[in-house]
């Protein structure tokens, strides 16, 4: 057995029934790391382009870091990567818990899905014992009765599970896949391609260990990294008051996307903060993922009042500004029903909140009316219309059915000019950041491979709000006035650092908020960590570069689906219309300005500013040569040289 | 006579009158700066701390959050000394950082 992996792959066949175990080539670990970065390759090798999304062609590949199951502080996330039926592009979307460790456990780095079943199944992996098993009972069943009814059919409530609920099973554009009540990889559709392989759950239950190479210097290691992250003024705060916590100084800032993105701020922010979930007591736990002691994890619930009884993991700050101020409410007990809602049928909050909020404006500008939504009358912060509608779209009922495709395909649907304020890029609903203020975020989001979205390139330390923040903006830029959100000056080197970073964050299997929030776990002490746990020495500088590689592949897989510069956008409202008040009002992520950095932006990563494809030459460094070769095939290999020529 | 808006988060809202607000409204003269200002709130809510407010790194280590018409106070040059002008709208969040 290898040091820090498991070092082996599942290769599950839906369509034959057929189960394979395969040992991970050496060189794939050393290239990709894991996690994240072994799912990419697998996807690249694996998948033809232009396939349908939710056909049996699609492949779906679960990872657990490279230093999951280890005691490195904060390193128990897994990733999900497939073809995004939302984008029709690359997507890996990642989630906490305890999932992961216990696949690591079980003696799998990555389990690789392809075909579809005829009839619902589930995965149980019990150690060695794999097996595809019947999930009639269970298919219809929430997350919740999934995960109960699981556990009591196999008799260990030690079990970890990874199901979708109704919303996957109807293949819902942002289906989630859910993994116990704190966490879900939910973004891009994941659940809706598990729904279309009929693939109701993975179970993993694991009971041997992961070894490490070096284990005096690995745990000193970790042992520091854990002391440095108590230090950290972030992860305290994300203690005290979860990711909402940022809300009231976000709203401050007017970068808190309310009304659909029509406003940065909402009177009343504090009330739905996480502040306020300590104040008002709903919160009644705070909790952690595996080997993390941050503990960033909400469990919140309701005492009384209509909504009593509601219970969730979260509500995180996304699903805050989601489904509350961006629906155009202050009302934390509708967004604590809302989050349960979500969490139980299996949804992304994000999408789910954007959708319905798009449908709001809709309904304002009359564009649909009662006649339209079933009876629900779409008015800005009516938490019946919010409810209502989350249970429509997580069973495909009457407008729900709409609304299910995502606001891309829902907005040509409804047609009028309803594209123009949905505010999506690729197929995806943007995060809750206000990209006028912030133009890192703005950069960043135009160039995720999945869409707009946060999860990808956390650039908070661009707004220099605590010191370690702007500590590591001097030394990406060499000088600290560059931690400011409102300009677009070294935003290219800024995104760039933290791309990087984060596929290495993903790949070992740590948390951003562990590296890209807080700072305590770093490229230095992440190489130094890999090399004690692997065995394979590995400096900062080699360990970013395959960050760069990973990076470099993803950007690729979308150059195979036919993406290019003209995708590397942002939702039309933000780059067309101003924002309203604030320090940046009357400001826009302008095409110039977007444009500028984008060139910057390409250039830097030695790509072809023209068509923002990786060149053969990068390729080449990259030690991506058969990635290059199958791009040229497709006349989609841009060279330095030929130019020159 | 000119009055600025302070908007005010969390544990800091707690009043000496026993009363908790959001926001409160008051007056400045001509000239005054934020840190006159800061000496005025810290009179009226409970839980602010009993400095001076005349040392920059003081009023810092509280772990405050200021911002002024939005904008963060340490990203503008004069910081503390900004005088204040009719209108102004200084927002104070306890900073989601620190026990």
């Amino acid at each position: 057995m290898p040091f820090g992996w498991a070092g082996n792959i599942l290769y599950i066949d839906l369509t034959k029934g057929k189960i394979r175990k395969e040992t991970i080539p050496k060189d794939m670990f050393t290239k990709f790391l894991g996690g994240r970065g072994v799912n990419a390759k697998i996807l690249w090798d694996m998948m033809k382009p232009g396939i349908d999304s939710l056909s049996p062609d699609n492949v779906l590949i679960f990872g657990a870091g490279a230093l999951t199951g280890t005691n490195a502080p904060s390193s128990g996330r897994m990733t999900v990567t497939f073809k995004s039926p939302a984008t029709n592009l690359y997507a890996k979307s990642t989630a906490g818990g305890h999932w992961g460790a216990e696949l690591k456990f079980a003696g799998y780095d990555n389990i690789v899905i392809i075909g579809a079943s005829t009839k619902p199944v589930y995965l149980w992996i019990d150690d060695k014992h794999v097996e595809i098993k019947d999930a009639g009972k269970i298919w219809g069943k929430n997350v919740r009765e999934t995960d109960k009814m699981i556990k009591e059919e196999l008799g260990d409530e030690e079990i970890k599970i990874a199901c979708i609920g109704p919303a996957g099973e109807n293949m819902v554009k942002f289906a989630a896949v859910m993994n116990s009540v704190y966490n879900a990889a939910a973004r891009c559709g994941g659940g809706a391609v598990m729904g279309s392989k009929k693939l109701k759950a993975i179970a993993v239950r694991g009971t041997g260990t992961i070894e490490v190479a070096d284990p005096e210097t690995f745990d000193k290691l970790a042992i520091d990294a854990r002391k440095s992250l108590a230090k950290d003024s972030g992860a305290q705060g994300l203690y005290l008051y979860g990711t909402a916590g940022f809300v009231p100084g976000v709203n401050e800032q007017y970068a808190f996307p309310s009304y659909n993105f029509r406003a940065g701020q909402i009177d009343g922010a504090y009330y739905i903060s996480g502040q306020y979930q300590v104040e008002g007591g709903y919160l009644k736990r705070r909790h952690g993922c595996f080997s993390c002691t941050i503990s960033c994890h909400r469990f919140t619930s309701i005492d009384s009042g209509p909504y009593a009884g509601a219970y969730a993991g979260g509500p995180e700050y996304e699903t805050t500004g989601a489904l509350g101020a961006g629906c155009g409410h202050t009302d934390l007990e509708t967004i604590i029903k809302a989050n349960e809602l979500c969490n139980i049928y299996g949804l992304d909050t994000i999408s789910t909140g954007a959708v319905i909020q798009w449908a709001m404006e809709c309904y304002e500008k009359g564009i649909i009316t009662e006649k339209d939504t079933d009876g629900l009358i779409l008015e800005w912060g009516n938490s019946d219309a919010i409810l209502g509608l989350i249970n429509k779209i997580a069973f495909r009922e009457g407008f729900g059915n709409i609304l299910a495709e995502g606001t891309k395909k829902a907005s040509e649907i409804i047609g009028k000019d309803s594209w123009k304020f949905a505010v999506q890029a690729k197929g995806l609903e943007q995060s809750r950041v206000e990209t006028r203020a912030a133009k890192g975020y703005a950069l960043a989001f135009a160039v995720n491979p999945r869409g707009p979205d946060h999860l990808h390139t956390e650039v908070i330390a661009e707004f220099g709000l605590t010191p370690e923040a702007i500590a590591l903006i001097e030394k990406i830029t060499g000088d600290k006035k560059y931690a400011r959100p409102d300009i677009i000056e070294k935003r290219a080197e800024i995104v760039r650092w933290h791309e990087d970073c984060y596929a290495v964050t993903d790949s070992l299997g740590f948390c951003a908020f562990a590296t890209t929030l807080a700072y305590a776990v770093n490229p230095d002490n992440m190489a130094k960590m890999f090399t004690a746990a692997t065995g394979i020495k590995m400096t900062e500088e080699e360990i970013m570069n395959t960050g760069r590689r990973i990076v470099t592949l993803e950007r690729c897989f979308n150059v195979r689906e036919g993406a290019s510069r003209k995708d590397d956008v942002l939702p039309y409202r933000l780059m067309n219309e101003p924002a309203p008040a604030g320090p940046v009002k009357g400001m826009m992520n302008s095409p110039q300005e977007l444009n500028k950095m984008l060139d910057e932006y390409y250039s830097l990563h030695e790509w072809d500013t023209e068509s923002g494809w990786p060149t053969a030459e990068v390729l080449e460094k990259l030690k991506l040569k058969e990635v290059a070769m199958e791009l040229e095939q497709l006349g989609r290999l841009p060279s330095k040289e030929r130019r020159k020529k | 006579m000119s009055t600025v808006t302070v908007k005010i988060f969390g544990p800091l809202r707690e009043t000496v009158y026993g009363k908790k607000i959001d926001k409160i409204e008051i007056d400045i003269h001509e000239g005054e700066t934020i840190r006159d200002l800061l000496v005025k709130v810290s009179h009226i809510f409970t839980n602010f701390p009993k400095i001076s407010f005349e040392k920059d790194d003081e009023i810092t280590k509280t772990g405050f959050w200021i911002f002024i018409n939005g904008r963060n106070l340490m990203h503008l040059n004069e910081k503390f000394n900004i005088k204040l002008k009719n209108g102004d709208i200084i927002s104070i969040v306890p900073a989601v950082t620190g026990g």
